[in-house]
Parts: C-alpha cells; sequence; structure tokens
C-alpha cells in the first residue's frame, strides 16, 4: 500500500465580524491508496472546512490556513500556486457536493457539462469529449445515457442530479473522491442506491473516498475507517469496526447513543445534554467537558491529546480506557 | 389507548393541485398529491407518517389543518366537520390544531425576540389576560428548555435546536390539543434530534396531546409514533402499530424503506438485506396504472399494473392494513429472512 494523502496538524481559520472563528485547530489523518474514510461530526465541526481545504478551495480572505501540511501524493498541497491547484482540482482530487441543485450549471446541458471538464483536463476532441461523456452516466447508471446528453439538469430527478455530479467529479479519473454529505438532501431510499453506487465505484476504479457526514448510521458499511471531529478537533480515528465496537470518546458513544436503532421496545434516545461550544473561543481544556459524562477535573485543565488506545485506533481523551457504550452513572440526563 | 375516542378522522381525503397549460390557462390534468386517504388518530396518540419527497405528506397534513382546501373528503376534528366550517369557525378551531414546521431557520420572524414569537401566539389565539400572558411565556420558554435569558433574544442568536424549541413553544402557546410535527427533526444535527424527541415525549405525557409526526425516517418515528402509516404517491401503502410495522412489514415499498436505514453497525450492516429500489418516485401528475409502486416492486407481477389493490386488514393481534396483491408472500420473505439471522 503507498500512501495517497496525508495531512498535518491543519490549521483553518475564519476572521469574521465577530471574531477569529477556530473552524479547524491542528487535525491530522492520512489514507493509503484505494482506503476510504469517514469524517463525521455534526454542523460547526469543521469537517467540510477541512474537506474544503484538500480542494484549495477555502473562501479567501476569509480563511486563512494557519499552519500545517496537506502531502498529497508526495507534494505539499498547500504551496502550490493557483495555476497548480488547478490541474490538481477535478483531475486529481474531485469533490461531490450537497446540493445537486446548486452545483450544476442549470443552462447548460449536462453532456456540455461533462464534456468540458474533460475536454479542459484531458485535451479530449469535442467527439470523444462526448463520448466519454456518455461512458461516464452509464458509469453512474443513468439509463440510456447517449439520450440523454442533451438535457439540461431540471430534466432530471434530484437522484440522477446527485448521480450527474458523481459522473462529473468521476470524468477525469482522480485519485480521490471527497464526498460532501452527498446524500444530506435524498430520500432514504435514493442515499441507499448512492451509498451502492460510490461502494461499486470505489471497487470498480480502485479509488480513494473521504465521506463526510453527520451520520454514524451511514457510513457504517461504506468506509475502512472513520474519523470523528468535534469543535474543529478530531477526537477519535479508528478503523470502522473497532469505532462503533469500541468507541473510546464519549462524544462517539454519545453521537452513536443519539441515533434510532430499530430494536424493539425503546422509546427514548440518549441525547448528548447541551450544545457545541463557541467555535469562537479557542479551547483551553477539553471542548466535550462541559457535555461530558466522563468528565473530571483534569479535563477542564487542559485539552487531552490525540493518543492510541489500540492498533491504529487513537482518542483525544483523559478517560478513554473507562469509556464504553454505557452512558456512565448519573449520565441520564 | 385502543378504547379512547378518535380526535382526528380523515375520510377519503382527496387533493389533486390542477396543472394549467396554454394561453387560456386550460386544465391539463392534476397532480395528484393526495389520493383518498382515510385514518383516524386518537386521544393521545402519536401517529407516525412516512414517505418519500412526492409522496403527498406534507400536502396531507396541510389539507388535515385546511391550510389547503380539500379537493374531496372529510376530517372530523373533536366530533366536528372542519372540511365544512366558515372561516369564523375554523379560527375558533384552529389555535387546537397547531404545526412545527421543518425548517427552524425560515419558520420563524428574524425581527421578533423568542418572548415576542410566543407572545403574538397567546394573542392572536386569545389565551389568557394580557396580564397573565407575560408569566405564560415565561413559563413555556421552561416547559420545553430554554432559559429565561432566551426571552429578549433574536432568533439567529440561536441553535437550530433552540429554534426548534421556540417554534414548539409557540404552538403550545395555543393551548392546543393536536400537534402536526412535519419534518421538525430533520434539519437537525442527531445529538439534537435525540434530545428533541425526548422531549416531544415529555410534552406528550405532560400535556396529554395528540400528534401528527410526518417524516422520512422509519426509524426516527418508531420512537415517537404509536402507529405509523406508509404513504407512497398519495396513497397509503401500509398502515399498522409501529412496532408491527416494523417487524413485519407486508408492504414491499416499506421493506424497502426499512432496509434502506442506515444501521450504525458495520457487522449488522454487512449481514442484512439490502434492497435498493429502482429509480426514483415517478410524477404525482401521472401516476402509474394499478398499484402505483408496481413500477419499483420486486414483487410485482401482471395484476399489479392492472389493477389498484384496496386496504385489507392482515392484522394478527391488531390492525394491520396493506395495499398490496402480495402482501402474504411478504409476510413469508420477511419470516424467512428473520429466521436465518
Amino acid at each position: 500500500m503507498t500512501m495517497l494523502l496525508e495531512v498535518r496538524d491543519l490549521v483553518v481559520r475564519f476572521d469574521t465580524d465577530d471574531g477569529t472563528v477556530h473552524a479547524v485547530n491542528g487535525i491530522s489523518y492520512s489514507l493509503q491508496k484505494g482506503e476510504s474514510l469517514a469524517i463525521v461530526g455534526e454542523s460547526g465541526s469543521g469537517k467540510s472546512v477541512s474537506a474544503l481545504a484538500l480542494m484549495g478551495l477555502l473562501p479567501r480572505p476569509q480563511a486563512r490556513v494557519e499552519g500545517g501540511t496537506i502531502h498529497f501524493n508526495g507534494r505539499d498541497l498547500l504551496t502550490q500556486s493557483e495555476q497548480e491547484w488547478r490541474r490538481t482540482r477535478g483531475r486529481e482530487i474531485a469533490m461531490v457536493y450537497q446540493d445537486p441543485m446548486t452545483s450544476l450549471n442549470p443552462a447548460l446541458s449536462v453532456g456540455k457539462q461533462l464534456s468540458q471538464v474533460v475536454r479542459h483536463h484531458l485535451k479530449l476532441s469535442k467527439s470523444a469529449a462526448r463520448e466519454r461523456a456518455a461512458e461516464l452516466l452509464s458509469l453512474v447508471g443513468i439509463p440510456n445515457p447517449r439520450g440523454r446528453l442533451d438535457d439540461y439538469p431540471h430534466q432530471f430527478s434530484g437522484g440522477q442530479r446527485q448521480r450527474v455530479l458523481i459522473a462529473l467529479a468521476l470524468s477525469c479519473d482522480p485519485a480521490l473522491l471527497i464526498a460532501d454529505e452527498p446524500t444530506t438532501a435524498l430520500d432514504v431510499t435514493i442515499q441507499a442506491q448512492m451509498i451502492e453506487l460510490v461502494k461499486g465505484l470505489r471497487e470498480q476504479l480502485g479509488m480513494s473516498v473521504v465521506w463526510i457526514t453527520h451520520d454514524l448510521g451511514v457510513v457504517a458499511g461504506l468506509v475502512d475507517k472513520v474519523a470523528v471531529m468535534y469543535s474543529g478537533n478530531m477526537v477519535e480515528e479508528a478503523p470502522v469496526h473497532g469505532l462503533y465496537d469500541q468507541p473510546k470518546h464519549p462524544y462517539t458513544v454519545g453521537l452513536l447513543n443519539s441515533l434510532p436503532t430499530l430494536e424493539p421496545g425503546v422509546r427514548r434516545l440518549t441525547p448528548i445534554p447541551g450544545s457545541p461550544p463557541d467555535p469562537r473561543e479557542l479551547a483551553t481544556a477539553c471542548p466535550f467537558a462541559p457535555r461530558c459524562a466522563w468528565v473530571v477535573e483534569r479535563c477542564r485543565e487542559s485539552p487531552p491529546p490525540l493518543a492510541p488506545v489500540a492498533p491504529q485506533h487513537s482518542a483525544a481523551c483523559f478517560r478513554s480506557s473507562d469509556v464504553d457504550r454505557q452512558p456512565a452513572l448519573g449520565a441520564t440526563r | 389507548m385502543i378504547d379512547q375516542p378518535q380526535l382526528v378522522d380523515v375520510q377519503n381525503l382527496v387533493k389533486h393541485f390542477p396543472v394549467r397549460r396554454g394561453v387560456l390557462r386550460r386544465q391539463v390534468g392534476a397532480v395528484r398529491a393526495v389520493d383518498g386517504v382515510s385514518f383516524g388518530i386518537r386521544h393521545g396518540e402519536t401517529l407516525g407518517l412516512v414517505g418519500e419527497s412526492g409522496s403527498g405528506k406534507s400536502t396531507l397534513a396541510r389539507t388535515l389543518l385546511r391550510l389547503f382546501e380539500p379537493t374531496r373528503g372529510r376530517v372530523i376534528f373533536d366530533g366536528e366537520d372542519i372540511t365544512a366550517m366558515d372561516s369564523k369557525a375554523l379560527r375558533r378551531i384552529r389555535s387546537r390544531m397547531q404545526m412545527v414546521f421543518q425548517d427552524p431557520y425560515a419558520s420563524l420572524n428574524p425581527r421578533m425576540t423568542a418572548g415576542a414569537t410566543i407572545m403574538e401566539s397567546l394573542q392572536v389565539n386569545r389565551v389568557g389576560d394580557s396580564s397573565g400572558r407575560a408569566e405564560r411565556v415565561r413559563e413555556l420558554l421552561d416547559l420545553v428548555g430554554l432559559a429565561p435569558r432566551s426571552l429578549n433574544r433574536y432568533p439567529h442568536e440561536f441553535s437550530g435546536g433552540q429554534r426548534q424549541r421556540i417554534s414548539i413553544a409557540r404552538a403550545l402557546a395555543a393551548d392546543p390539543a393536536f400537534i402536526v410535527a412535519d419534518e421538525a427533526l430533520a434539519a437537525l444535527d442527531v445529538s439534537i434530534q435525540a434530545q428533541m424527541v425526548n422531549l416531544l415525549q415529555d410534552l406528550k405525557e405532560e400535556l396529554g396531546l395528540t400528534y401528527l409526526f410526518i417524516a422520512h425516517d422509519l426509524a426516527m418515528v418508531r420512537y415517537l409514533a404509536d402507529r405509523t402509516a406508509v404513504l407512497y404517491l398519495g396513497r397509503i401503502a401500509e398502515i399498522a402499530d409501529s412496532e408491527e410495522l416494523a417487524q413485519r412489514p407486508l408492504h414491499p415499498y416499506t421493506l424497502a424503506l426499512l432496509s434502506a436505514a442506515p444501521i450504525p453497525d458495520p457487522v449488522a450492516e454487512a449481514k442484512r438485506e439490502h434492497i435498493v429500489l429502482p429509480g426514483d418516485v415517478p410524477d404525482p401528475a401521472k401516476p402509474p396504472s394499478g398499484c402505483r409502486f408496481h413500477t419499483r416492486c420486486s414483487f410485482a407481477t401482471t395484476l399489479c399494473q392492472e389493477k389498484e389493490p384496496e386496504l385489507r386488514d392482515l392484522g394478527a393481534s391488531g390492525p394491520h392494513l396493506v395495499a398490496c396483491h402480495h402482501a402474504e408472500k411478504v409476510r413469508r420473505h420477511v419470516a424467512s429472512k428473520s429466521s436465518s439471522l
């Protein structure tokens, strides 16, 4: 296995009228060729910002990368020029966004949008590009692909539009596909279609996938490993089985317990009390401490580092050895 | 619960939206959003309503509250036919039926503080007198778990979950008997969803409320609803006790919805049956012939293309209504899958 992506100590801040927002506070993770990773977190956890950083698409001038490196295929993306970024984006790293309606150009036929990309990146002729466009539509399971090339986005259903977006992302055969909540706007049945599609494509094309989501349920059957983010920090990283079996960070436990299951007879959920901290305040302690059932004095004094707890499994918690799926005593509220 | 009288009785409700074309705006067809739906909700019961986008669930909710005029059918609320009421009578009864909407960002007035929003609901619905209302606003905030300091804050100062609490407090201000929650949890983060599920359960017990809880997520509905109805293209596909529906589904569509609900466990996820429905929900202006689900159904036969199945009761212990020609086959299929696990 060779290393494809290595993110080290990435720090991203936003300057806003209300002060500096600490969106990403020194996260690190890596991805082998062909491997897939889920980054899980709630609104404001920094998961989407860290993905935008991978694409060199952070909104400027508000966002600043304050530190860290992103090595992709051996070179540091953060020192690239805008020209080099244009070659990376789409061709080496591609992204599928959440909203299929706003990410497609409503005034261009789907065939045009697809051929534009391949003509630009792969320097194909007009007819070869059209051929490739039809091939891509068929790859993502659009029936009668040749006949639909001249259709416009509004003539496709929501699920099909998301397929077109995936086709766009795959058009130049990227080594890494980033999917930012690609199924949240979709119905469960269409979500199931998308998950099957991406799983199949991953095997077929051998690409790596970073899947960003707020829902631990969605990625259980989809990825090799999971990284959990909270308030701009990575709080746990583990192979998918280890994470669901033996979560070692109280926030991960909280997320798992919040999910409805199809187990009979249970009529209440176990939520995480409170709400996430203000991202404008840089944490001087464990950011999860105010909501944590395992909290001790130490947690309020200094932030715990991400440390190994099992093979390939790390957690940022002083009490990770005591944490398990059963909520601690007194944590019923 | 079974002995409780009906609070809401929906009888063959139909809502069609005309499709007009040409210079004369002649009606050329109709979007059959709700197409003959009947069910009842008993006092103190929660009915879950599940379906994909385009299934007509939101239209059904709005027609039921007569926010849309029904095309046909009747809605009896607490013994009174609200479909026949004049606007004055309707206004009187509206305070007893409240709605909580999906988007906590769009459903609150950004220029009104939380306190003013709740106060307005008290005034409009003529609850209490002016001296008692200020106190009542504070009580309502407390009831939905918001701190007293929230009173003078504006919507943008709250998180999504807190905004949804304000929406609930506003609905409760009218002192309703019946609350329709239309995808009220869909826009919230998972950990906040769980808080809201518990809040809704607590409020129901405390205030003796009756809910119609609309969602696209069967797993969530199961936590809140005593019974669940599954809607497909404006028709009820299946309706039964929530536990029964989740464990012994009789409609292939319910089966597919259950299979599509993600399980947060990679081992169970790998083992269970995955039914991926082909295609999308068909256009409700041109629903398929016969059974509306036959275009996506793996159990479908020629019978399904020709004849629309009626709702029939196949329940063993309680009513379990299903509109499928092959429900017995689905039952055997489910039984064989669960015994092999």
